[in-house]
């Protein structure tokens, strides 16, 4: 059975008088260890659809199942816990006037409760920084540092799913390359699986096991990394393909 | 006369009496492409700012040099004058260069009038031939927009038209592509790779990422903590780069083959220059003790290339591994 299920998704907004729609009917399966990435430009619907995956917004038609259980509108704390969402500005996902232990301390307690301990050593060791960087504020950190911050958050409830949006996009190359194999190797030591949301194919590319090609809503091409990559069937992914700067 | 449009000598640069960038030498040729590439904070914005005579950066030491006129010697209201009309910029967020809920068309014309270059008469004729060279054929209805109805490339390629209408010699351009879809990114390399190529403007690209470089660049210079560490032609700084620090970036970047790109450990430091030693020792991972106290200048390695340290031969550990099966 996959880990998460998704049947049927379709997602309007209503915007003045008319209606968007963002998702068209998405049906996507992620399995236990795996990196699924989800590729497209702005406004396929690939961020859409990870907001619906973390509840954060509720599907306008369509099911997420979770070990085949249907997840309802109304998530339970063990829901939320178990699916944690990392973002692509990781400065503006902390709150700029706690520091990055108090966040991550608010983030455990409101999940495992309030007895639950921030284990400083071991999620600074699972990131690769200093544990005394938790005691500075978001704007004390490089971009770099926050990301491994965020991934640190999210570890430390101990999620079975990670959902990563464009959590790359805003850092230089160097740090890219940290953050890839950070979290490959943090996906394979917890046998995490992760969605990994991405308008880059190298990237994915070089991370994903699986990867869905998203336009205007939908899905248009899906497959094994290699293949979908290496031998594209549709024109759009071709054309993601041959966007990729390469060295 | 010279191709020499631009020369930069010794050029030491900072905020207040604090060099952010030292010792920065590089010449400029008239229809080139400059990618300035290092890691955020590595002084290459600031190399950029300064040639713009921004007024929060001093220059400390050394000279600019605009077509045989020394111009870091003028007063700064002088000078600013002077590197405004020749020198137009392109940020990295275009949504953050226009005003989002003004139409481009009264943007226009007041940046127009601000330069002392707006006429009535030919303004309609002037903005049709800059949009044309960033290939933007329906210029009626795009100069109408506001700056929020269009798209993150839309808008970048209106902020080129708008640097090319000011009639300037240098593009200065900041992450150009940084901020956009992968799609996209490739759509404004090719703009400006056509500027270069149909238009001859001379430009100065600051990107993190060498894979841009190595699509537009004619020449490339690598900084880290505020020095140019490596300057070359592009192929010979990508294809036999002499520093360790090139090096790393280049392993740095994703490609196609799924090989997991390698991250060099820490960050850069963020407190510029230093005095004594390599400043990327720390980080190096083919570091000798020496290289905490030697002074490394900037040597010549072959022809128009110059690197402040040449161990960079030998590969990097962690260099060809594969990706996940």
């Amino acid at each position: 059975m996959s880990v998460l299920e998704g049947k049927g998704l379709k997602k309007r907004y209503q915007k003045q008088n008319r209606v968007i729609e963002a998702l068209r009917g998405v049906d996507f399966h992620l399995e236990d260890g795996e990196i699924l990435g989800l590729a497209g430009e702005s406004g396929s619907g690939k961020s859409t659809l990870l907001k619906l995956i973390a509840g954060l917004e509720p599907p306008s038609e369509g099911s997420i199942l979770l070990h085949g259980r249907e997840l309802s509108t109304r998530r339970t704390k063990e829901d939320y816990r178990s699916m944690q969402m990392i973002f692509q500005s990781a400065g503006g996902s902390f709150h700029p006037r706690r520091t990055i232990y108090d966040s991550i301390a608010e983030s455990l307690h409101s999940l495992r409760g309030r007895e639950a301990r921030v284990d400083v050593e071991a999620i600074s060791d699972m990131v690769g920084l200093p544990p005394e960087l938790m005691s500075r504020y978001p704007r004390q950190l490089s971009g770099g540092q926050c990301q491994r911050m965020a991934i640190a958050r999210a570890m430390a409830v101990q999620p079975e799913i990670l959902l990563c949006d464009e959590i790359t996009s805003a850092l230089d190359v160097s740090s890219q390359a940290q953050i890839l194999r950070l979290v490959a190797d943090i996906c394979r030591e917890n046998s995490t699986s992760a969605i990994f949301v991405s308008h880059d194919l190298a990237v994915i590319r070089c991370l994903c096991d699986r990867v869905m090609v998203m336009k205007d809503g939908a899905l248009v091409e899906e497959g094994s990394v290699e293949q979908v990559i290496l031998q594209p069937r549709e024109d759009y992914t071709r054309r993601l393909v041959d966007s990729v700067l390469q060295i | 006369m010279s191709s020499e449009i631009l020369s930069v000598s010794h050029l030491t640069v900072g905020y207040g009496e604090h060099a952010a960038a030292a010792d920065v030498s590089f010449q400029l040729q008239r229809g080139e492409i400059l990618c300035l590439v290092g890691e955020s904070g590595c002084g290459k914005s600031t190399v950029l700012k300064a040639l713009l005579a921004a007024p929060e950066i001093r220059v400390l030491s050394g000279s600019i040099t605009l077509e045989g006129q020394t111009i870091s010697e003028l007063p700064d209201k002088e000078r600013r004058g002077l590197c405004c009309e020749r020198m137009g910029i392109v940020f990295q967020s275009p949504q953050e260069t226009f005003n989002p809920i003004r139409s481009y068309r009264r943007q226009f014309i007041e940046t127009l009038k601000s330069h002392g270059r707006y006429d009535a008469a030919a303004f309609d004729g002037q903005v049709e031939e800059a949009f044309l060279k960033v290939e933007l054929t329906d210029w009626k209805r795009v100069l109408s927009e506001c700056p929020f109805a269009l798209s993150g490339g839309m808008n970048q390629r209106v902020a080129l038209a708008l640097a090319l209408l000011l009639g300037q010699e240098i593009l200065l351009c900041d992450e150009p592509t940084s901020a956009l879809d992968a799609t996209i990114q490739l759509q404004v390399a090719h703009e400006l790779q056509r500027l270069r190529d149909k238009n001859g403007v001379t430009q100065i690209i600051v990107t993190h990422n060498l894979a841009l470089a190595r699509f537009l660049a004619d020449r490339i210079g690598v900084m880290y903590a505020g020095r140019l560490v490596e300057l070359g032609r592009a192929s010979d700084v990508l294809q036999d780069p002499k520093h360790p620090y090139t090096r790393s970036l280049i392993a740095a970047i994703p490609g196609l083959d799924g090989r997991m790109p390698v991250g060099l450990p820490g960050s850069p430091p963020m407190t510029g220059p230093s005095e004594t030693g390599c400043e990327f020792h720390d980080r190096c991972p083919l570091a000798k003790d020496s290289c905490a106290c030697r002074t490394y200048a900037p040597q010549q390695v072959g022809d128009g290339h110059s690197a402040s340290c040449c161990e960079g031969k030998q590969s990097l550990p962690g260099e060809g591994e594969e990706g996940r099966p």
